[in-house]
Order: structure tokens, then C-alpha cells, then sequence
């Protein structure tokens, strides 16, 4: 990296020079600012206000959405149902795609050709995969039901998504299964930055598979499975589309997920400041949330 | 010599494994593809047939003979377009991190992961009024630069780490020659970094030809709809033509999975070098 | 230096750059230049717009959105009326929109709360909230004006159009339920008649269901099927009702509603004569299961009848299914839901008076009958022309008179329907039964909801006009 030095020693003007970094980086800040800034201070703005389409009037309100948000009682639920969601499918990716990337990541024929074709239910938009389950999880015409009903494991012709009792789980299988190629892929990247050596030598030495797993490889992919664990959370937590085509938040919430929940509060009953409010009080908490994991594991990575 | 061969017998065990587990993976899309070659009648029968038995690509035909061609553009154009300029915007950014130590950097950086906090529901009205204002509602650019934005964090990530590995002496000499910075960008560095611009191509245009809620936001007219949203509307009140849905579900799906496929390498790549390396 | 020559091409290059985006925006923008982010319309949309008459030179655009699609036939019909009314009137040209049903909401408040509205269209669940909130027009004036005569509208349709006591918007389809039964299913079980009480629509049912065929088809995966199609014709039929007329309270802890829900509840879990996937199936999946001789009755509107023949084409309506009053009790009258419907203009309209004009032509007993013909008119007099002057439609006039919106209109409506949906669902799934739902659901509604809508000044009371 070159750091940036006047020519000449500390000028008060600006230079060129020093302003140039900034220039490169200008048209994504400006972007970013119009695009996602704007409306997420605007979003944290409405919620300060009563805002709803039954009235043209939008008087400022304080925290009084706040308390209206927090004082409904199916918030619970949504929170429950919600946090089941992002970390069951964020736990399940990550061990489907640690499996499966240990078993790409063997030098064999067509490994290539296998990689690219798992990689297939990632790249799928989000209302065909919805589609496709819909039909995979009908108690009557679903492939499901008809592999699982004669192995006698579930009751005769479960209606998946329609029983409480299976909905969230039957959604977090299409997830994950949607999800896994991304944590197989970044941890395969991962997997192939770590020397070999390392394992030869750790192998002359005795050690046996799961103690090189667990101390060769795990510590190495310490980068990417902290990212990856980042951003595969958010995701997860804030993804609307797949829920809502397969279920929309249903039977009896119990897959209403807080951004079907918001977004039920704000296009079905058309409270935009209370919906703004649960936006923005989620949003705090998940980058404190956030900023406490990346800093635990920094420090963690530090005493090594 | 028993070694070797228990060796072998954990190699055919995790071959086969892979290839069962790929055709269970894979099984979804297959039967889309089934059942996309289907009538509707053919569709409702119990118990699901697995192999249709008189395929048929009439759902093709009338799909093509419907606003699918129109969506298809759409999303064709809008992610195309939006993957150049995310290319473009993340590499001079990323450059501009990669060499530069200046004030703001590391915040910058930690800001880059908290693009997705809010929730979409929130942030489409407030941005709706934004291009309403601008008079880009039911235009490209309104959906163009909204994907850029969501795309642009990851993508700079992945190239800082890119730019990272490709040593400054190289781009000095280029510069020492009368390059000037940009120039050595585009002649020296890109070039050794197409595994991560792959990555990062991919990655945005994935983005943005799935996406749906903004798209069903800022575009009204119907032949300005992109694929998912204009998959929505063969869904009405009292009918579906699940015909089109399955046929219009497989060529939304064909394009990203094809680029996928020939790209996946890259994409792999590309983490390789860019992401891990931090 | 390098440096000069690469400060020069540079700042060129960037100039270029900045010079070619601001250029491209303003292309797509239609004649912008520089575009500052205006302060969003705040008064603009609410002031009624003066009326703006058919404008000096040239052709009034009306922007009209439906949420049926273009390729359906029922917008075809529709399309016919649009056509008609641009020829009689040279100067004005409408242009339509058609967001998707499921999206159709979303659209319309998204509109309304950006102040882009269209200058007529359907409207769906969320026009309370939008007449309350004073983005749609009213038409009580007009209605004068044109001389429409409002008593031909079946009155369970037209209550529905009424916020406050004023009118909003009126109807363009209005439909309530029948019977749609399978005649060979149901004569290889031994009947030869649909059952036409509550008793006899158990008894059928229950003979019928057997080997992975079921009797009763219930459509629970659809937020408003579930309430409509399904759940509300046995509490209609016995009077019962969700909230008060005056719309001050929940009635679901009444015995009327009680009876009603707990018949309804027990062919699910008492007789156990619906399909297993009922939480999930939407209309759609009724149709094809019917279709397929999984089900063989269920309550649906006219429009079943095209349905079930697309799903299924070797089934002849007359000999292999069909249609019938749906059954109530002994001593009560026929009742369902009434469906259907409305349509609006738009406040933030700038050529209001075409869209009245358009309004107007639309209403007449022959286009009504013209648009609504997969569907139902709702004027008497429209049921005088093709198709529905055909016989097969009796049992639904039979019915339509006892037709009502199961919730009516309020502000609160849509809060108080999804929270209805929810308990629907739960009675389906036998979590707990009619009664116990019903007093928790007044119970909820009377304390959480309606006071947050009565306090807000949003909303309580219809006047309602005899009609």
C-alpha cells in the first residue's frame, strides 16, 4: 500500500494528490449515499412520526410507535419464529456446506462439473424456488409426501406447509437447501488457501482425520466462516421473498418473520411509522448484534 | 497394500456419495424441468408422475407468445447493465482502499457489511418517492442503481482483496512508462485480476436478475416488468396457468445457471485469491 | 511528470463520466436536467384537483389499473367496455395497468403514500384506509349527477362502498357462492340430489369421502378465500355476524356467529370429510382437485364453472358436475359471502371528469353485464342480458340477495380480516374450537384493535343509506 506524502512538506491546501483516493471512491459513495443512506434515514425518520394512509396529517410522535410496536403481543412470536429461522438455516448451510466442500475439495475427475452443477439451487430466483416446493411439500399431488408416505417415518399425507407443527421447519429445508452452494463455495475458497504442507506434515506426525479438521483446518478458515457467518445471517434474517411466496408468514405465524411481519404492517395495514419503527429498532440491534460477534472473534483470533 | 486399498474404497465411497447427493440437490430443478413439459391436466395427477409421459413443449410456445420475451429483455438489460457499472464503480473503489491508506478507510470498510440491515419493506417507499421525484419510475435506471448499491459492497470487498495481490512495483513500472494511475489499473491490474472481476460479475448480476420487490415496485407498466415479478402475474384471482409458470420458471432459471456454470470457476477462484487473502 | 499529462486525461475522463450520467438520466427522465431531490408532495395530493376539463388541443390520457391480466378473458371483457367508451369519446384515450392480484395492494398504497396514484382503478382491501385518508373521490354527487340508480345494485355490494356514510366507489363485480357438486361422484355414493340443508350436506359428505376422495373442499391457503369463499356463508346463513353494524364491536362471542363457525369447524375436525392439504390450498388447487374427482363439493362462484372445464376438459357441465344453492339451515335462508369488486377515482386525479365520464359508462346495466361476464354484475337489471339471463345462474341470484361482506367496510378491516384469518386457520387445525376462538377473537378486537382505530379518529360507524 503507498501511503499518500506531499511533495512538499505539509502544504495547507489540499492537494490533488491527497484528494484522489476520495475521487476513486466518489461515485460508489454518491450511489450509496442516494440509494441506501437516504431512505434508511428517511425509513429512521418516518418512525418518529404517525404515518399512515388513513391520514394526510403525519405529526411527529416521538417513541410513541415504539411503544405501540413493542406492546403488540404477536411480537414474540415473530421474534422467535424469526431467530429459529436465521440461525437454524444459518446452522444448517454451514454444515451442509462444510460437508460438502470437504468432499469437493479431494482432487478427483469432474470435480469442476460437480461444483458448478450444486451450485444450481443458489442461482435460482427466489419465487421459482418457491413454486417448485410449493408443489414438492402438496399433501396430495407432491413428490414428498409420495417418497416419504410409504417409509411410515410421517403422518399420511402431511400438508407441510400447512401444519404449524412442520411450516418453519419445511421452509428452512427449501432454505438451506437454497442456501448451502454460497457457504460451499466461499469455504472452498477457503479450503484451497491452506497449504498442504501443513496437512503432510501434521500427518507424518500421526495425526488422525478429525484432529486435522479440527486443527489445521478450522483455524484456517477462521476468515472466511467469520465472514461468511455474517452475512449469511443477514441475509437469512432479512430475506422476505422465499417465505412469503411459500407461506406469507402463515399457518397461524408460524412462519411470520419479522420482515413479513413489517412488511404486513405497512402494505396490509398501512401503519408505515410503526412499521418503520420495528425497521429501525431491528436494524439497531442486529449491528450491535453484529459488531460485538466480528469483535469477539477478532479478539479470539488474536490470542492464537 | 490393504492401505491403498482402503484408500480407493474412501475415495469410491465419497465419489458415490458426491454423485447421490448431486442428483438429490439437483432433483428440484429437474422436476421443473419435468413438469414444464407438461400440460396442466398432466401436472394435477396423484400420485406426481416423475418422467412425463407425453412431453410437450406447447408451455414454451405460449410463453413466447406472451410479455415473457419483454420481461426476459428487461432483466436481461437491467442486470447486464448493472453488473458493468458495479465492476466499474467497485474497482476504482476497491483500487482507491487497496493502495491508499487515508482517513476513513477502515470505517468504510466496516460499512460495507451493513448494506443489508434494513428490511427491504421499509426502505421501498421512501426510495419509490426518491425515483418518483427523479421521474425514473418504470424506466431501467431506477432498478439499475438500486441493484448497484446493494451489489457494490460485496464486490469491492472481494476486489480489494484482489488489488491486495497484485504487487504495486507493477503498476509503478507501467506508470514510470507515462501510464497514468487509471491507465496502469486498466492495462496491469485488471488483467491479472479476471478471476475476481468473474466473481464479482457474477455475483451482481445474480443480484439483480432475481430481485423482486423493488422491481415490483418501481415499475408498473407490464411490459416493463422484470421476470420474477412477471411470473407473479400468472397467478390470478381464480386461475393460475401453471403452464407458463413452470415454462417461464425454467427460462428464468436457464441464464443464471448456464453463466454459472461457466463461470464457477472463476467465481471459486476468485474467493481463493480475493476473499481469503483478505 | 507524468503527473500533468494523467491530471488532465483524468479530470477528462471523470467530466466525461459525470457529463454522460446526468446526460442519460435526463434522456430517461423525459427533460430534467440537473435532478435535485424535490421535497416529496405533501398538500398537492390531498387538495381535491380543481376539475381539469378535456384540455385545449388534444387527447385526455386516464390512467385506469386492474389487477386482471391483459391475456385473461375477464379483462377482455372488460377491454370491450374501454374500447366502446374511447370511441364515443374521441378525446380521451385510457391507458390501463395491470399489477398482479397478489400484488395489487401493495401497488395501490405504495401509490397513494408516493402520491402517484392512478386517475381510476380497482381497489381492493386496503379502500377504507384510502377513502379514510382522502385519496379517493366521492361519489355521492355524482351518483346524482348521472342519475344512477343505486337501488339496483344488490345492496350487499354496495354497503361495501360506503366509508362514513358517503360514497367512495362503486361496484363493477359483485358475487356470492353456489354449490358446486360432482354428479357421479355424488350418485356412486347414492344421491341424486345436492344436499340443500346442513344435515344433508354432512350426510353427503360423509358417504362420499372415502379412498383419497374427500366432500367437502375447503380453501384455507388464501387469506380472503378462506374468509370468503369458505368460512362465511354458514354464520350468514344463521345471522351471525363479525362485528356490529355500527362497527363498535365484535359479535363473534354471539351464539349466530358461534353456531355458524362450529358447523363449519366440524366437517374439518368432527366429520373429517375436507382434504388433508385444506390449510394450504388456495382456490386455485380447489378447482384442480375438483377437477381431478378428489373433491366432490365445495362452495365457488360462477366463474368455478370455466375453471373446473380448464382443468379437466372431458367433465360436461349438466352431466358430470353441477351447480347448486349452498345448503343452510332448516327454518333459515340461503347466505354467503359477498364478494366481488370496486372501482375508484382518485383525488390526485388530474382529469377527474373524464374519469367520471368513464365511470358513468361503465355503469350501465348492458357494460355491466358486458365486463362482469365471467364474473357477476351487480345491478339487478345486467342479470337481463347474456350470459346471465342463462338458467344454469339461478341458484346464485337465488342467493345473491342474502349476500354480505363478512367484515364490513372500516378501517380497521384489514387488521381485524388478518387477524380472522389467523383463527380460521387454527379452527381448521382443531387448536381450538369455535367458541373458545370466538370469545378470544371479540375479545382481541375489542380491546386492542378497534380502540387504536376509534382513538386515531380513523374510522367507526356507517352510516349506511336504506337502500
Amino acid at each position: 500500500m503507498i501511503a499518500v506524502a506531499p511533495a512538499v512538506p505539509a502544504p495547507r491546501r489540499l492537494t490533488y494528490r491527497q484528494i484522489y483516493p476520495y475521487l476513486l471512491i466518489a461515485p460508489s459513495l454518491t450511489v450509496f449515499a442516494l440509494v441506501l443512506v437516504y431512505p434508511f434515514v428517511d425509513g429512521v425518520r418516518i418512525s418518529f412520526f404517525q404515518d399512515t394512509l388513513m391520514s394526510q396529517s403525519r405529526p411527529f410522535v416521538g417513541f410513541d410507535n415504539y411503544r405501540v410496536v413493542f406492546q403488540i403481543p404477536q411480537l414474540g412470536t415473530v421474534m422467535r419464529v424469526s431467530l429459529t429461522w436465521a440461525l437454524g438455516s444459518v446452522v444448517g448451510e454451514a454444515i451442509l456446506g462444510m460437508v460438502v466442500a470437504l468432499m469437493l475439495n479431494r482432487a478427483f475427475r469432474g470435480r469442476g462439473f460437480f461444483r458448478s452443477l450444486l451450485v444450481v439451487p443458489w442461482v435460482m430466483p427466489a419465487v421459482v424456488t418457491a413454486v417448485i416446493w410449493r408443489w414438492l411439500y402438496h399433501s396430495e399431488f407432491g413428490v414428498v409426501n409420495q417418497v416419504f408416505g410409504p417409509l411410515g417415518l410421517f403422518p399420511d399425507k402431511e400438508n407441510w406447509l400447512g401444519d404449524p407443527n412442520t411450516a418453519l421447519w419445511a421452509v428452512m429445508v427449501a432454505n438451506i437447501w437454497r442456501g448451502f452452494p454460497f457457504w460451499m463455495i466461499m469455504i472452498l475458497a477457503g479450503l484451497q488457501a491452506i497449504e498442504p504442507e501443513l496437512y503432510e506434515a501434521a500427518r507424518v506426525d500421526g495425526a488422525r482425520a478429525w484432529q486435522l479438521f479440527r486443527y489445521i483446518t478450522l483455524p484456517n478458515l477462521r476468515i472466511v466462516l467469520t465472514i461468511t457467518s455474517i452475512l449469511s445471517f443477514v441475509g437469512n434474517f432479512n430475506n422476505f421473498t422465499l417465505v412469503y411466496a411459500l407461506t406469507e408468514g402463515g399457518p397461524v405465524d408460524s412462519t411470520k418473520i419479522l420482515p413479513i411481519f413489517i412488511w404486513e404492517t405497512a402494505f396490509k395495514f398501512t401503519r408505515f411509522g410503526e412499521a418503520a419503527a420495528m425497521a429501525t429498532f431491528f436494524a439497531v440491534l442486529m449491528a450491535m448484534l453484529i459488531l460485538v460477534y466480528a469483535r469477539t472473534l477478532r479478539l479470539r483470533s488474536r490470542e492464537v | 497394500m490393504t492401505a491403498r486399498l482402503q484408500r480407493r474404497g474412501v475415495a469410491w465411497l465419497l465419489n458415490g456419495t458426491t454423485v447421490v447427493f448431486t442428483a438429490l440437490v439437483l432433483f428440484p430443478f429437474y422436476w421443473l424441468l419435468a413438469s414444464s413439459l407438461e400440460t396442466p391436466d398432466q401436472l394435477f395427477r396423484i400420485p406426481a408422475v416423475l418422467v412425463p409421459t407425453a412431453p410437450t413443449f406447447d408451455n414454451f410456445d405460449r410463453l413466447l407468445h406472451s410479455s415473457f420475451p419483454h420481461w426476459f429483455q428487461n432483466s436481461a438489460v437491467i442486470a447486464s447493465a448493472t453488473t458493468l457499472l458495479a465492476l466499474t464503480l467497485a474497482a476504482l473503489a476497491a483500487y482507491s482502499f487497496s493502495r491508499f491508506t487515508f482517513r476513513g478507510n477502515r470505517e468504510l470498510t466496516t460499512m460495507l457489511l451493513f448494506v443489508q440491515l434494513f428490511p427491504v419493506a421499509v426502505v421501498v417507499i421512501p426510495l419509490f418517492i426518491l425515483w418518483t421525484n427523479l421521474r425514473l419510475t418504470n424506466t431501467y435506471w431506477s432498478l439499475i442503481v438500486t441493484y448497484l448499491v446493494f451489489g457494490l459492497p460485496i464486490s469491492t470487498w472481494l476486489l480489494i482483496g484482489f488489488f491486495n495481490a497484485v504487487p504495486v512495483e507493477l503498476e509503478e513500472a507501467a506508470m514510470i512508462d507515462g501510464a497514468s494511475r487509471l491507465g496502469a489499473l486498466w492495462r496491469v491490474t485488471l488483467p491479472l485480476c479476471v478471476p475476481g472481476l468473474a466473481a464479482t460479475a457474477i455475483y451482481v448480476f445474480l443480484l439483480a436478475w432475481n430481485e423482486y420487490f423493488f422491481a415490483l415496485t418501481f415499475m408498473n407498466s407490464t411490459d416493463m416488468r422484470t421476470i420474477p415479478v412477471g411470473l407473479t402475474s400468472f397467478f390470478a384471482e381464480h386461475s393460475v396457468d401453471w403452464g407458463l409458470v413452470m415454462a417461464g420458471s425454467v427460462v428464468a432459471s436457464l441464464p443464471v445457471v448456464i453463466l454459472f456454470g461457466l463461470l464457477s470457476r472463476y467465481f471459486v477462484q476468485g474467493l481463493t485469491s480475493g476473499a481469503v487473502k483478505g | 511528470m507524468a503527473t500533468h499529462a494523467s491530471f488532465s486525461r483524468r479530470n477528462f475522463l471523470i467530466g466525461m463520466a459525470g457529463a454522460a450520467t446526468s446526460s442519460v438520466v435526463a434522456a430517461c427522465g423525459g427533460g430534467s436536467s440537473a435532478p435535485a431531490p424535490k421535497p416529496a408532495p405533501t398538500a398537492a395530493a390531498a387538495a381535491v384537483s380543481t376539475a381539469a376539463s378535456t384540455g385545449t388541443a388534444g387527447t385526455v390520457e386516464l390512467a385506469y389499473w386492474s389487477q386482471l391480466q391483459p391475456e385473461t378473458q375477464r379483462w377482455k371483457d372488460n377491454q370491450v367496455v374501454i374500447d366502446a367508451f374511447m370511441q364515443a369519446n374521441p378525446g380521451i384515450k385510457v391507458t390501463t395497468e395491470h399489477p398482479a392480484f397478489a400484488d395489487f395492494d401493495t401497488k395501490l398504497v405504495t401509490a397513494a403514500r408516493a402520491g402517484t396514484p392512478p386517475d381510476m382503478s380497482e381497489v381492493s382491501d386496503s379502500f377504507p384506509q384510502l377513502a379514510k385518508g382522502g385519496y379517493l373521490a366521492q361519489l355521492d354527487q355524482f351518483a346524482q349527477d348521472v342519475k344512477l340508480d343505486l337501488k339496483d345494485y344488490y345492496e350487499g355490494k354496495l354497503q361495501t362502498c360506503y366509508v362514513d356514510g358517503k360514497l367512495w366507489a362503486l361496484p363493477i363485480t359483485a358475487d356470492c357462492r353456489g354449490l358446486w357438486w360432482n354428479m357421479n361422484l355424488l350418485k356412486d355414493a347414492g344421491f341424486d340430489q345436492p344436499p340443500t340443508s346442513w344435515d344433508q350436506l354432512v350426510a353427503t359428505a360423509q358417504k362420499v369421502t372415502r379412498g383419497g376422495v374427500y366432500g367437502w373442499g375447503v380453501q384455507g391457503g388464501n387469506q380472503g378465500f378462506m374468509i370468503c369463499e369458505q368460512f362465511s356463508a354458514f354464520f350468514i346463513q344463521n345471522d351471525g355476524k363479525i362485528i356490529s353494524d355500527d362497527q363498535t364491536k365484535a359479535m363473534t362471542d354471539q351464539p349466530e356467529w358461534i353456531t355458524g363457525a362450529t358447523y363449519w369447524q366440524e366437517l374439518t375436525t368432527k366429520y373429517k370429510v375436507t382434504q388433508p392439504s385444506a390449510a394450504t390450498d388456495d382456490q386455485n388447487a380447489t378447482y384442480a382437485l375438483f377437477a381431478q374427482g378428489k373433491l366432490a363439493m365445495f362452495p365457488g362462484g360462477p366463474w368455478a364453472r370455466a375453471e373446473i372445464q380448464r382443468n379437466n376438459p372431458n367433465l360436461t357441465f349438466g352431466k358430470d358436475f353441477s351447480a347448486s344453492v349452498v345448503p343452510y339451515p332448516t327454518g333459515k335462508h340461503p347466505g354467503t359471502c359477498q364478494g366481488g369488486w370496486l372501482h375508484s377515482i382518485w383525488t390526485a386525479s388530474k382529469v377527474q371528469d373524464a374519469a367520471k365520464k368513464l365511470m358513468a359508462y361503465y355503469h350501465t346495466p348492458e357494460n355491466i353485464a358486458q365486463e362482469a361476464a365471467n364474473s357477476m354484475p351487480t345491478r339487478r337489471s345486467a342479470t337481463n342480458f347474456k350470459p346471465f339471463n342463462d338458467p344454469w345462474y339461478k341458484p346464485f341470484w337465488d342467493t345473491m340477495p342474502y349476500a354480505l361482506a363478512p367484515v364490513p367496510t372500516m378501517a380497521a378491516g384489514a387488521e381485524i380480516s388478518t387477524t380472522l384469518y389467523k383463527l380460521l386457520q387454527s379452527m381448521l387445525l382443531g387448536q381450538q374450537t369455535a367458541d373458545q376462538a370466538g370469545k378470544a377473537f371479540a375479545k382481541d378486537v375489542n380491546e386492542r384493535i378497534l380502540p387504536r382505530y376509534v382513538a386515531a379518529g380513523v374510522g367507526s360507524g356507517c352510516d349506511c343509506p336504506e337502500v
